[in-house]
């Protein structure tokens, strides 16, 4: 027992603490303040309810810690199952709410089905390349992609296509730690990044075709690598156009136009709405915010989703830049112990559970961030451990618990590989 | 593996790029495109300024007015609504059904508008505890006579903007200057005091002093209307100008109708016919010829002009006079109104010369009164006159001409040939009572006020218009010991470009003769029981100039000198005995006069007081019982006002 605490990783336990502690911050302002007589029913209880949540968390991640490795690699599978099963469970009898239909209730309690599944989801795949190491083949690595699909589908079902794909996004992630040569997930990658730089600005998208094979050819000193490379993301471009010009209806292409590019001034008072309310939120900020409870755009409930999606827009304006900047530091300490254990930990289960939570948090990060700042399309993504939501809470605090855990007990390792 | 850090590295180095991006170098335009969207303001009403006579009388005050609405959608209304509309029911005495309609069937989700509370329901409202009730704070035009005036006031619309008469004249004056006070809104348009924002108070309008006189309006209102009465005339109008000034003394029409309802009578009874109504002058038109006539030499008064039997014919139209008078001097061509005398004269002019006199008395041109919607009449050009015309304009047919062009022209008669600007407002002054103009010291426009014939003229017609009310066709305008000159004029209406069987019945004239204050025309349109304005319209002046006396104290004086014996016992307190409008002045506008604050809630009290200037300091609550100084005292230094619960 003694080891174990003293291989616990307290800055993880410390960053954990700040990005809750600035997340309660956060959504006292945006749901007590002003701003309290604007929202909607529920909304108003969401301080309270997430208060509630950090608590369960707190109490759960000791209980993950508690619990010796071993149980957690041999019920892997049957977790994943379970996690299946509740997804399934949710597409058929599960209430809608906010259109996606991933809620089960057990009474009056309700979580999400797809939170939790990225906990089982992960587990699973890290057992599946934690079982042949010494034999791994190809086939491991579909499997576990595989695993990763099959949920994202059902969450695709579900209505809730932005957290089926932090899903997806684990692939990479995934292949990358099974050793798939990077060239290969560079290639698995280019057509979504070309697709959507086409969707948004036709020139970026040639332009990163041309950069892509010239960097893979100077890196590999490989003429066909880089002919693949150039064919893949030509290809992309060529069947966007045929799609976007010959297939899709005018409709269609315009809400894809709208979903790349949001603050287009045809698309202000729909899809844009969200990105410039936002914007102008953390525009007011300037660099050291108006004040906890003094934002004029939040207290006003001007920003959409405050305490969820949008709360990033909330710590902009009342913290302001250094703010903002406090909480993506503690983000990206965050993932540098992470990646830390993941390169340090030789242990294929342990590394694997570890690269993954790693890749969940800063994907969800990224896009998060992303979205608020007018980076990137505006995808239901909220951000991990800040926005309200306890399912989503719940979630990541119990894979940094196992995290820990992994990390605390590394000297057992050894004995399960 | 590096090549993955660096490419995560570079991410976050681009997120955190935008970052500062949008903090720091948008920062700026983005802040003000949120504050655009959030910050909102009211606007603090201007109190629209009064309008006083020329004593100060407070013609046109404003009243607060209270609305009650009613923000359903307020949080805590729901859940109790049955007990709050009750509660709504109590306070203001509405039928909890009617209440609920207009809830039910409200445009807007969150703002309905329930009604008009008096200030005892808006001091109950401020108590209860219903919440999201709103009081809208407004001021209500009031005209303390009702149609004493209403045509010279005219009357605003339901925001209070003038629509007619001196309200619309002067709208720009009487308006003010709203200010606003910063308030920040949030999406829903829920909005709040901005403490830090800006607070712009407003200016209130300008109060208007008038050269009319309450009472002298009065007098000229209840006789122009007993006159109407007695002619069975269909419709009158009356104006009294000061002929040395300009200044208009009264004007007044029949039918009039109520500002404070104006839509309690139809729109013909709004028109200002004095200066909207154009008619053929008939014998007053003589003045013109006359002058021309005598200005120019082409006649003395005392030539003797042969009026043979009473007609005469001009190229085939033939001319009548009344009676017949023979061989008469030209004085007596204008005393006795001979049309046959006067175009014998008139034929002595050149057309040119009847034009440009007519021009020059201001027949076919504007006024200029300070009232919207004057004409100007119709003065044709010679080179569309007919041979007849020279003859018919100078007895006052083929032209028409405004009752108050006829009155200035008389007016310049009076004052030894000069045309003058009439006016109706006196002063303007602002919400302190500081003077900011003066009508007498304005340059009064350069075409209004000319020259139209020498004092010599002017001297040498007057007594042939002192003989017209002495011993000529107006005798009925005599007032004992008063010399009083004047003319009659009858004409024949013309209905769709016919003469048909109407006539207007005139009477214009000013007094005293050798000194005149006053020059005041009676116009009487379609009277029945005569067509003579020396019948019908003579009276009306006669009574009003023995009435007002009492109110010219120098035309007193001249009576009492020129006639010792004279007694002034009946006219002299007819000031006092004159029936002032419908209701009495509610409020006094005047800062110097204390308003009765009784009965109202301390804030109410104070805001009463603000309005006028004071500045309050509130200790305790309740209603004002008891005050000093009283009301209608003038303010002292030291306001104490007794609160009780």
């Amino acid at each position: 027992m003694s080891t174990w605490v003293k291989n616990l990783d307290y800055w993880i336990i410390l960053c954990w603490l700040c990005l809750a502690a600035i997340g309660l911050v956060a959504i006292y302002s945006a749901t007590q303040g002003e701003a309290h007589q604007y929202l909607g029913g529920s909304m108003k209880n969401n301080f309270d309810r997430q208060l509630l949540w950090v608590g369960v968390a707190a109490v759960g991640m000791v209980i993950v810690c508690l619990i010796p490795v071993r149980p957690y690699m041999e019920l892997a599978f049957v977790g994943y199952g379970v996690c299946i099963l509740l997804l399934v469970a949710a597409l058929m009898l599960g209430r809608e709410v906010g259109g996606a239909r991933s809620w089960v209730y057990i009474g009056s309690y309700g979580f999400q089905s797809s939170e939790l599944a990225k906990v089982g989801t992960i587990l699973a795949v890290a057992r599946i390349l934690s079982a042949n190491k010494p034999h791994r083949t190809g086939n491991t690595s579909l499997i576990a992609v595989g695993l990763l699909s099959l949920p994202a589908v059902l969450i695709i079902l579900q209505n809730d296509t932005g957290t089926a794909l932090t899903f997806i996004g684990l692939i990479p992630v995934v292949l990358f730690c099974t050793g798939t040569s990077l060239w290969a997930v560079t290639l698995l990658l280019t057509p979504a990044i070309v697709g959507y730089l086409y969707i948004w600005y036709l020139p970026a998208a040639i332009g990163f075709a041309a950069a892509l094979a010239l960097a893979l050819f100077f890196w590999y000193r490989d003429i066909i690598l880089a002919g693949a490379g150039a064919l893949v993301s030509g290809g992309t471009i060529a069947t966007a156009y045929f799609a976007m010009e010959k297939l899709l209806q005018p409709h269609h292409v315009a809400r894809i136009h709208a979903f790349a590019n949001p603050e287009a001034e045809e698309f202000r008072s729909g899809v844009g709405f969200h990105l410039m309310q936002s914007k102008a939120a953390i525009g007011s900020g300037g660099l050291s915010g108006l004040g906890f409870m003094e934002g004029t755009q939040t207290q006003g409930a001007w920003i959409p989703e405050q305490s969820t999606d949008f709360i990033f827009s909330v710590i902009g304006e009342e913290l302001g830049f250094l703010g903002a900047i406090g909480l993506l530091t503690c983000f990206a300490l965050l993932l540098i112990r992470l990646v830390r254990f993941a390169g340090r930990i030789t242990h294929p289960f342990a590394s694997t559970v570890i690269a993954c939570t790693a890749g969940l948090i800063l994907l969800q990060v990224y896009i998060n961030v992303g979205m608020v700042l007018g980076l990137l399309p505006v995808i239901g993504i909220p951000l991990p451990l800040v926005s309200y939501g306890g399912s989503a809470f719940l979630a990541n605090s119990i894979l940094l618990a196992i995290v820990l855990n992994l990390c605390m007990r590394r000297r057992e390792l050894s004995l399960y590989a | 593996m590096y090549v993955v850090l660096t490419l995560l590295a570079l991410m976050l180095l681009l997120i955190v790029g935008q970052l500062a991006w949008i903090h720091l170098v948008d920062g700026e335009e983005l802040r003000n495109a949120g504050l655009r969207q959030v910050r909102s303001q009211i606007v603090l009403a201007a109190e629209r300024g009064a309008i006083v006579d020329q004593a100060g009388r407070a013609l046109v005050v404003n009243t607060p007015r209270y609305d009650l609405a009613l923000d359903p959608m307020f949080p805590g209304f729901e859940e109790r609504r049955a007990d709050y509309m009750a509660q709504l029911a109590i306070i203001t005495g509405w039928r909890p059904s009617s209440i609920e309609e207009r809830v039910k069937r409200r445009s807007s989700p969150q703002y309905v508008r329930l009604g008009e509370i008096t200030p005892a329901q808006h001091a109950a409202v401020d108590t209860t505890d219903v919440p999201g009730l709103i009081v809208v704070e407004s001021f209500t035009r009031q005209y303390n006579y009702g149609t004493t005036a209403a045509h010279l006031l005219g009357h605003v619309d339901r925001d209070g903007v003038g629509q007619a008469g001196l309200e619309l004249e002067y709208d720009g004056f009487l308006q003010g200057i709203p200010g606003r006070r910063a308030l920040l809104r949030d999406r829903r348009g829920y909005r709040r005091v901005d403490a830090a924002g800006i607070v712009v108070e407003p200016i209130d309008g300008q109060t208007i002093v008038l050269t009319i006189d309450l009472i002298r309006q009065t007098i000229l209102e209840e006789e122009l209307a007993r006159g109407v009465q007695e002619a069975r005339a269909r419709r009158g109008s009356a104006i009294a100008v000061d002929p040395r000034t300009g200044a208009i003394l009264a004007m007044a029409n029949i039918p009039s109708f109520d500002p404070n309802n104006p839509l309690g009578t139809p729109p013909h009874t709004w028109r200002n016919t004095a200066i909207t109504d154009r008619l053929e002058p008939g014998s007053s038109f003589k003045l013109v010829g006359a002058t021309a006539a005598i200005d120019l030499g082409r006649t003395s008064m005392d030539r003797i002009i042969d009026t043979g039997n009473g007609t005469l014919n001009i190229f085939g139209h033939v001319m009548h006079d009344v009676h017949a008078h023979g061989e008469i001097p030209f004085r007596d061509v204008i005393t006795m109104s001979s049309n046959v005398g006067m175009a014998k004269t008139a034929q002595r002019l050149s057309q040119g010369e009847l034009y440009s006199y007519a021009r020059s008395f201001g027949f076919g041109q504007k006024t200029w009164i300070d009232l919207p919607g004057e004409v100007s009449g119709l003065l044709k050009k010679t080179t569309r006159w007919s041979k007849i015309t020279l003859t018919s304009m100078a007895i006052g047919y083929e032209v028409d001409v405004t009752p108050l062009q006829l009155l200035m022209a008389y007016a310049a008669l009076a004052n030894g040939g000069l045309l003058r600007q009439p006016y109706v407002v006196a002063e303007r002054r602002d919400m302190t009572g500081r003077v900011l103009w003066r009508a007498a010291d304005a340059p009064a426009r350069q075409d209004s006020v000319r020259r139209v014939m020498d004092e010599a003229t002017a001297r040498a017609l007057l007594p042939a218009f002192t003989g017209v009310v002495g011993r000529g066709t107006a005798k009925r305008a005599q007032v004992r010991g008063l010399a009083i000159a004047g003319k009659t004029g009858t004409a024949r209406k013309v209905i769709a470009g016919r003469y048909g069987g109407g006539y207007r019945a005139t009477f214009v004239g000013f007094y005293p003769a050798e000194n005149p204050q006053v020059a005041m025309i009676v116009v009487m349109d379609e009277p029945r029981t005569s067509i003579y304005g020396g019948v019908v319209s003579a009276p009306v002046f006669k009574r009003v100039a023995e009435r007002w006396i009492g109110t010219l104290p120098q035309v007193a004086e001249q009576l009492i000198a020129g006639d010792p014996e004279l007694d002034l016992a009946d006219s002299a307190p007819a000031a006092q005995t004159v029936r002032l409008g419908a209701s009495a002045p509610v409020q006094d506008t005047q800062t110097m006069l204390m308003p009765d604050l009784t009965g109202l809630s301390a804030r109410d009290a104070r805001q009463v007081l603000r309005r006028r200037g004071l500045s309050v300091r509130l200790d305790g609550h309740g209603a004002v019982i008891r005050q000093y100084p009283a009301p209608g005292d003038s303010s002292k230094q030291e306001i104490v006002l007794t609160l009780q619960r």
